[in-house]
């Protein structure tokens, strides 16, 4: 797992939610039930991932893509599954 | 007064509604900036960019170059067109040009514009109906049904917007002569003027009121709302 995109993801939720970044776990719920986010925070979770990987990995994240969206719907359940998410957008983009 | 420093983007932006819109922006002092197919003539004051609104690759990229602009606060989706004809006789090609370009080109650059604006936690977003689907027009019923689904893509859109403080609001004019009317009998117009509770044709100046009105600081609260020109 990626770190610095790990840090990220703990960074962006817990300022969002104002959960300490040492409560935040890999298990974190992002969506369903138990999620830490509202609709409005998912939203900013996203859009701040699609600056980062812009700004650090010059990776771009197309959300118009079916598949992209897809994956990300299944992929947003937690925190773990967000940053592997990131990560593998990240080397994708990197990979070229 | 509009804020200095506040970039509009106006699709539409090369003629009738969307031209004057562009036009009134930029001397109020927006930064205006004009997505429509044709970027001729160009209009003082005004970055046109080429984009046709029903292509969402098109409009994605176009809001690329928004971006690096900076300062986006608002978006006038005045991009629209029509066809009058009975839909017994009207081709499903023209069916689908008119839904892509007046229901799915809002709904592309309001996706794109308001990814944007919930950045910035600010913003407009206006859109546009029509009196035709109002008083069920004879004749406009493809039309008709493009705007009436802009005008419900505008209210629940509007909800999930109002999480980032950006409101999304419908103008729903009557007939303004423009060129999507042109071909339109004068007694066609009158009868439809006749349904307005003002029984006065609007002007596009009527248009850049209600526009400028819903992108002015005062209108903060005011969502989710169609304001109907002359009332209906």
């Amino acid at each position: 797992m990626n770190e610095k995109i790990r840090d990220f993801v703990v960074r962006t939720v817990s300022e969002l939610t104002g959960i300490p970044e040492a409560e935040i776990t890999a298990d974190s719920q992002l969506i369903g039930e138990n999620a830490v986010l509202d609709s409005r925070d998912l939203v900013m979770v996203m859009l701040d991932a699609e600056d980062f990987l812009e700004a650090e990995y010059q990776a771009s994240f197309n959300w118009n893509s079916d598949s992209a969206l897809s994956a990300a719907r299944s992929q947003l359940r937690t925190v773990g599954t967000l940053t592997e998410l990131l990560t593998s957008t990240a080397e994708a983009n990197h990979g070229g | 007064m509009a804020a200095k420093n506040q970039t509009l983007v106006v699709t539409g932006a090369s003629r009738g509604l969307g031209r004057h819109v562009c036009l009134r922006a930029a001397g109020e002092g927006y930064d205006v900036i004009g997505l429509a197919r044709a970027v001729k003539p160009e209009i003082d004051g005004v970055r046109m960019i080429s984009c046709d609104v029903g292509d969402p690759v098109q409009v994605a990229a176009a809001f690329r170059e928004v971006r690096k602009a900076g300062n986006f606060y608002g978006l006038i989706n005045a991009a629209g067109i029509a066809s009058m004809n009975l839909i017994l006789t009207t081709p499903p090609a023209t069916m689908d040009r008119i839904i892509r370009v007046n229901l799915l080109g809002t709904m592309y650059c309001s996706q794109q514009g308001g990814r944007l604006l919930a950045r910035k936690r600010l913003g407009r977003i206006v859109n546009f109906s029509t009196l035709a689907h109002s008083i069920a027009l004879k004749g406009e019923a493809v039309y008709a049904a493009s705007k009436g689904g802009v005008e419900s893509f505008s209210r629940t859109f509007a909800r999930e917007m109002g999480d980032h403080n950006v409101t999304v609001n419908c103008i729903s004019p009557g007939p303004i002569d423009t060129d999507l009317i042109a071909k339109v009998p004068r007694s066609n117009i009158a009868m439809i003027v006749g349904h307005q509770i003002i029984q006065r044709q609007a002007v596009p100046e009527d248009v850049w009121n209600a526009v400028s009105l819903l992108l002015s600081p005062a209108a903060s609260m005011v969502t989710g709302d169609v304001i109907h020109l002359g009332g209906a």
